[in-house]
């Protein structure tokens, strides 16, 4: 079996081979196996401590790997230091040189060390990198006078002036409101492509991830648990935490029963739940088989208590939205289930302790692995 | 409700901590105030308000000895500050920025030169140097202070690097800089303010830093805490609060300047006041070693207040030579410098029985008396005293006794033996010397004991009399007895000659008596120790010495009496015909010399320790 | 050393930052201590040279009556010091970091520090000018109409002295701690209704733990072995155990004066490891 995470060897600007990092009684980063493919806006989610930072800190060279080894396309640079390599890192709280103007601190990258540039070409990549983040004519300033926002674009500012092939980026809408930060994250994706380098973006925030990413890793405890793009994490997670970590979702857990056309009838407590019987990354199921279910729940729909292939439960309460409104249902085993309807006109007269059915179309059950 | 009701915590009280605050400062700063007030009083007394003057500052800038150990002061700080922060400073960032084994030990180690007290680290470092055979001087100042320095630069800039981002370094780096670049341009530009704040408090400490100094100070590096020390002990002059206050305005300027520097105010013309003020300081503290480079040096060991300024001028010019004058306090801090064995003074004055001492431990040079064209000067009385029979070793400088000086128009009656001085009536008004000897010899006297008796019982008696003695005494005081007894803090006082005769003459209610028991007498002589670097120059010295002119002056100078015949024609008639300073023959029938007491001066101590516990 | 520390530091090894800053501690400071522990267990010769027949006869007199008087007066001096700087260091270090508009703090702090850049012997002199019996203190009190006080040589005049020199370096670490100190603690304190007293005891002062040990620390310890402020103020009619020490050096006793400071300098050690845990535990507990 591949591991999770590998893809094309051929084609991919970073390569990170079975790499583990293990800090005392804990390994940050367990045989991680991850290739980033050229012009990709990368997102590493997960909980905090799942190791996304130490991964992106291997890549960068502030760590090096105590097992495995790093690629950037076919050189290995497991040992290169940082300083030697060609990606560029904008950090969590930005790490902006207080002392520097902006434009000192973005042309920082374009004096360093052997590379001799030109003052003139200087001069005028800061210019294009200030354009670039919309903060032309702010060079003479110091980052204390800038606002969180304006310090965020100087710190992309003086990661893209050099000109990478990666950009590392390390939460870096942690610090910013809510508006704001959408409002960056639809920058960031233009600036992505704009650019038309990689990007690997760490964050904690799944809506952030599923709303910039071409591809979304999704870690736990050092491991990838699923490295596929946005609608794929969504649609179908592979194994329960992810199912719960990225979006609400429902689980109930049953017995194959049958199996018909593909279909899979699985019994649980509650009722008979029908499973696409295909192959979902594990092998095909057959009868017997224990298996857990989920349904995310937006794409559940109400219908009449005893209504054919309903599942039957009893209404809590209710959460109203505006746009939406979130039900909170207890079904016959016992658990909660949530249940989002659309505020679409149709009258759902429903009070708390109704008793309702659950339906959903069957291709929208996923089975997870276990 | 109730929440905002209650009174907010942080409700702003100002105008309590306002006078709080007031009152610390004004403790903090009144004594300053007076100081600086006073370093424009045209009087020499410190009470007495007596017109505004710059007289002092005149003087304070005249005064060689004075300019040069703030030049060496300065130095000294200049260097070790400089030292300190360039070994602290990768240390700073090995604990602040690294994780290694054995760290917490390390810290640790760094934190006992901060602990060890300072009279410790003097004691064992000037033992070290002596076992070493490093020779005591200006750099044996400078390691001490570096070494007591490192830690403080270490804790201030680790500080100052905790408050650092550790991503700035990481952020250089992954963009391209490499290590040492990294470190240039993000670290050091970013350290530098703590860098300020360590380089001024080192200099701080090393500027005032007297007990360690003390100790490990030697030829060449007496620093201005140390002559001003000297100088106290007869008094603290308008001219020493002068120079404070001019020390007080640079160093506050400083201190301004690193302010602003911080708070990140500064700019091109603070940065530029800061540089202009520390390289004036800079080439202030250098201007004498480099005016006088490439000159012989003659280092004269010598009681504060006996060599006038003037002719150490005149010696250094008819000789084109560089003197350094460095002062002791007592014969015994003299002999611990010497016995390190790793000083280079041409010239000690040591009083008579420390000769026997100086000769048992074979520290003394022979004089070749042949090289002497104005011997024939002195008083043979003088010449071949018990302690140096053929004057092999010692030609005398000076002579006076220890006696009473006393206020005539404060005491009751007057004071005429020692036995007077067990009167209820002087309570609190009666000053001693700080000395086990001197104290011992009054009551040994009073008794009609030998001052030198080696006798248990004598010497018991003697201790008894001491702490009847001691509920009267206002305070024990070898270095400002005559001030207080001008300043009418002491009505009596037991007090050498020299210094109570110069009060006289400032006061005529103060006399001097020879008590009819009779006191101690001491002879200083001028001696050459054996490991002088230029023994040949220090014979010229002490032949100019012996010189009427010279020895006049000297007189005039320390108050006591000169053994020089021929100084008397040019000695003031206040000062020829003054019984202080000369008394007559019969007043010393029963005075003496003290002699050393070998194993007995452990009793003494014993008792000593007991008196003042 | 791992490659992941290269960045930082200018790329130096921990061992190649510290060599020269231990190297010189070493020579300088932990060599002459080292001499003085072996000096110690010497004994006085004739004319003050030093036998070397070692032996522990030096402690064995350190150890005497005698001389636990002047142990005693040294640590009560330095206990009194210590109490009375922070009885009037907390409340000014307080109001600087709490009640001063912030651009007045490093203003405070500056001038709380400025006094230390004239020498402390000129300032123990104006103080003795001050104190003495037709001196200004004197002066405000006949102009108050009170009576003349005798006070040049007392003990009060020590304590003014002392507590004098000290009280910055007690003024600055409470200050530090008291800067750091969050501010919505104390208003979560007042908001469960603890009185400002009991605010103070139960949340202020553990929270300030660092800086009041600090600061007893860097007080306590110099006073102890301070000798030149009570002996220029307080007329130098009891031995301190640094006159007691600075005696035997010049009294020709040498050994048992490194006797006398190695005692003082474990004594102190062991305070100050006291004092550690006591911070260790608070740290911990943070």
């Amino acid at each position: 079996m591949p591991p999770v995470g590998a893809g094309s060897l051929v084609t991919a600007v970073v390569s990170v081979r079975s790499v583990t990092k293990r800090y005392p009684g804990v390994a940050a980063v367990d045989g991680v196996w991850l290739d980033i493919e050229d012009g990709q806006f990368v997102t590493l989610l997960g909980p905090s401590g799942c190791g996304k930072t130490t991964l992106l800190r291997l890549i960068a060279g502030f760590e090096t790997p105590d097992e495995g080894q790093v690629y950037f396309g076919t050189n290995d640079v497991t040992h290169v230091p940082p300083h030697e390599r060609d990606v560029h890192t904008v950090f969590q709280q930005y790490a902006l040189f207080p002392h520097l103007s902006v434009a000192d601190n973005v042309a920082f990258g374009l004096r360093r060390g052997r590379v001799r540039r030109p003052a003139g070409e200087v001069a005028r990549r800061v210019r294009e990198s200030l354009e670039l983040v919309r903060l032309t004519g702010y060079g003479d300033r110091m980052p204390a006078q800038l606002s969180g926002g304006q310090q965020q674009r100087v710190a992309i500012a003086r990661a893209v002036a050099p000109g990478p092939r990666i950009l590392l980026l390390d939460e870096p809408l942690g610090a910013l409101d809510r508006k704001l930060r959408e409002a960056m994250q639809i920058e960031l994706k233009q600036l992505q492509r704009q650019l038309g380098i990689s990007f690997v973006f760490v964050t904690h925030d799944q809506d952030e991830a599923l709303a910039m990413s071409d591809v979304v890793v999704v870690m736990k405890e050092g491991k990838i648990e699923q490295k596929g793009e946005p609608s794929e994490i969504y649609e179908h997670p592979r194994t329960r935490f992810i199912a719960e970590f990225v979006g609400v979702t429902n689980v109930i857990v049953g017995d194959v029963e049958s199996i018909d056309a593909g279909l899979a009838s699985v019994r649980t407590p509650a009722g008979i739940v029908p499973v696409s019987a295909a192959a979902n990354g594990g092998p095909a199921l057959s009868m017997g088989d224990r298996v857990s279910v989920a349904v995310r729940p937006e794409k559940i729909r109400f219908a009449e208590a005893r209504a054919a292939g309903a599942i039957a439960c009893r209404v809590e309460d209710a959460r109203y939205l505006g746009d939406v409104t979130h039900w909170r249902v207890r079904l016959l085993d016992g658990s909660t289930w949530t249940v989002f309807a659309q505020n679409d006109g149709t009258p759902e007269p429903l009070e708390p302790g109704a008793e309702v059915g659950l339906v959903w179309e069957s291709n929208h059950a996923v089975r997870l692995e276990s | 409700m109730s929440a905002t009701s209650r009174p907010a915590p942080q409700a702003p009280r100002p105008f309590g901590a306002w006078l709080g605050i007031a009152a610390v400062y004004a403790y903090l700063y009144v004594p300053i105030l007076v100081l600086v007030v006073f370093s424009f009083n045209a009087s020499r007394q410190m009470a007495v308000w007596s017109g505004f003057s710059l007289d002092w500052y005149a003087k304070a800038w005249q005064d060689e000895a004075v300019i040069q150990s703030l030049r060496t002061s300065l130095f000294v700080a200049f260097i070790s500050t400089a030292l300190s922060v360039l070994v602290g400073t990768p240390a700073a960032i090995a604990l602040g920025r690294h994780r290694f084994r054995g760290r917490g030990f390390v810290d640790g180690i760094f934190y006992l030169p901060v602990v060890i007290p300072e009279i410790v680290l003097g004691f064992a470092s000037v033992v070290f140097f002596g076992l070493a055979g490093w020779k005591l001087g200006f750099w044996s100042v400078v390691v001490t202070h570096v070494a007591f320095s490192i830690s403080y630069v270490v804790f201030t800039v680790r500080a100052r690097l905790a408050m650092l981002d550790p991503r700035l370094e990481e952020a250089a780096a992954d963009l391209g800089a490499p290590p040492l670049e990294a470190f240039a341009r993000v670290t050091l530009p970013l350290l530098v303010p703590g860098l300020v704040s360590a380089a001024l408090l080192v200099f701080t400490i090393s500027l005032d830093d007297y007990v360690v100094t003390s100790f490990v100070a030697g030829s060449g590096g007496t620093t201005l805490p140390l002559q001003i020390y000297s100088m106290v002990r007869t008094g603290v002059t308008p001219e020493i609060n002068a120079i404070s206050t001019i020390l007080l305005l640079a160093t506050f300027v400083l201190v301004l300047l690193s302010q602003r520097y911080e708070s990140g105010a500064a700019g091109r013309g603070t940065s530029a006041v800061a540089a202009a003020v520390v390289i004036a300081l800079g080439v202030f503290s250098i201007g004498g070693p480099v005016r006088d480079a490439g000159k012989r040096e003659l280092s004269v060991y010598i009681w504060s207040q006996y060599l006038p300024e003037e002719l150490v001028a005149e010696f250094e010019a008819r000789y084109d030579v560089r003197v350094n004058v460095e002062l002791y306090d007592s014969n015994e801090a003299m002999l611990a410098k010497l016995q390190t064995g790793v000083t280079s003074y041409d010239i000690v004055v040591p009083s008579d029985y420390m000769i026997e001492v100086l000769r048992a431990n074979d520290l003394l040079g022979e004089i070749d008396t042949r090289r002497l064209t104005n011997l024939d000067n002195l008083n043979p009385r003088f010449l071949g005293l018990p302690f140096d029979p053929e004057n092999r070793y010692s030609i005398p400088y000076g002579w006076g006794t220890s006696g009473i000086g006393y206020r005539k128009d404060l005491c009751p009656k007057p004071i005429r033996s020692w036995a007077d001085l067990w009167d209820p009536a002087l309570r609190d008004r009666l000053g001693m010397l700080n000395d086990a000897r001197e104290n011992f010899a009054a009551a040994l006297k009073r008794e009609g004991k030998s001052l030198n008796s080696t006798d248990e019982a004598d010497i018991a008696r003697a201790a008894e009399l001491v702490e009847e003695l001691k509920p009267l005494v206002r305070t024990f005081e070898s270095d400002t007895f005559a001030e207080n007894l001008l300043a009418g803090e002491v009505w009596v006082t037991q007090g050498y000659s020299g210094q109570i005769a110069r009060v006289a003459l400032e006061n005529p209610d103060i006399e001097y008596v020879i008590p009819k028991e009779g006191c101690t007498m001491f002879v200083d002589s001028m001696c050459i120790p054996k490991s002088a670097p230029n023994a040949d120059l220090a014979h010229l010295f002490i032949d100019f010495v012996l010189e009427g002119r010279s020895a006049a002056r000297i007189t005039e100078v320390m108050g006591f009496a000169t053994p020089n015949r021929a100084s008397l024609e040019f000695l003031p008639p206040e000062y020829r015909d003054n019984p202080a300073i000369f008394p007559p023959d019969r007043a010393l029938d029963d005075c003496e010399f003290m002699t050393d007491l070998g194993s007995a001066m452990e009793i003494y101590d014993r008792f000593w320790t007991r008196i003042k516990s | 050393m791992r490659r992941g520390d290269q960045p930082r530091s200018g790329g130096a090894r921990p061992a190649t930052l510290l060599t020269p800053s231990l190297l010189w501690i070493a020579v300088f400071f932990a060599g002459p201590l080292l001499v003085m522990a072996v000096f110690s267990l010497a004994r006085r010769g004739a004319y003050g040279t030093i036998d070397w027949t070692l032996g522990l006869q030096n402690y064995a007199q350190a150890l005497d009556p005698l001389y636990l008087t002047v142990y005693g007066r040294s640590l009560w001096i330095a206990l009194v010091t210590t109490i009375l700087c922070f009885a009037a260091g907390y409340p000014a270090a307080y109001a600087i970091a709490m009640k001063v508009p912030a651009r007045w703090k490093s203003t405070l702090l500056v001038l709380a520090v400025v006094p230390f850049w004239t020498s402390f012997l000129v300032r123990t002199y104006a103080w003795r000018f001050m104190l003495q019996d037709d001196g200004l203190v004197n002066a405000v009190f006949a102009w108050c109409g009170l009576p003349a006080q005798k006070l040049l040589y007392t003990d009060t005049a020590v304590m003014i002295g002392q507590v004098y020199a000290e009280l910055p370096f007690m003024i600055l670490p409470l200050y530090a701690a008291i800067e750091r100190l969050d501010r919505r603690l104390l208003e979560a304190a007042s908001d469960l209704g603890a009185s400002r007293i009991s605010r103070f005891v139960h949340v202020t002062l553990p929270l300030t733990k660092s800086g009041i040990v600090a600061g007893v620390v860097l007080v306590f310890v110099p006073s102890l072995g301070a000798f030149i402020t009570p002996d220029m103020l307080g007329g130098a009619k009891s031995m301190m155990i640094g006159s007691l020490i600075q005696e035997q050096f010049v009294q020709r006793n040498q050994p048992f004066g490194a006797a006398l400071g190695n005692l003082l300098a474990v004594a102190v050690l062991i305070l100050l490891a006291v004092a550690w845990r006591a911070g260790a535990r608070d740290e911990a507990r943070a």
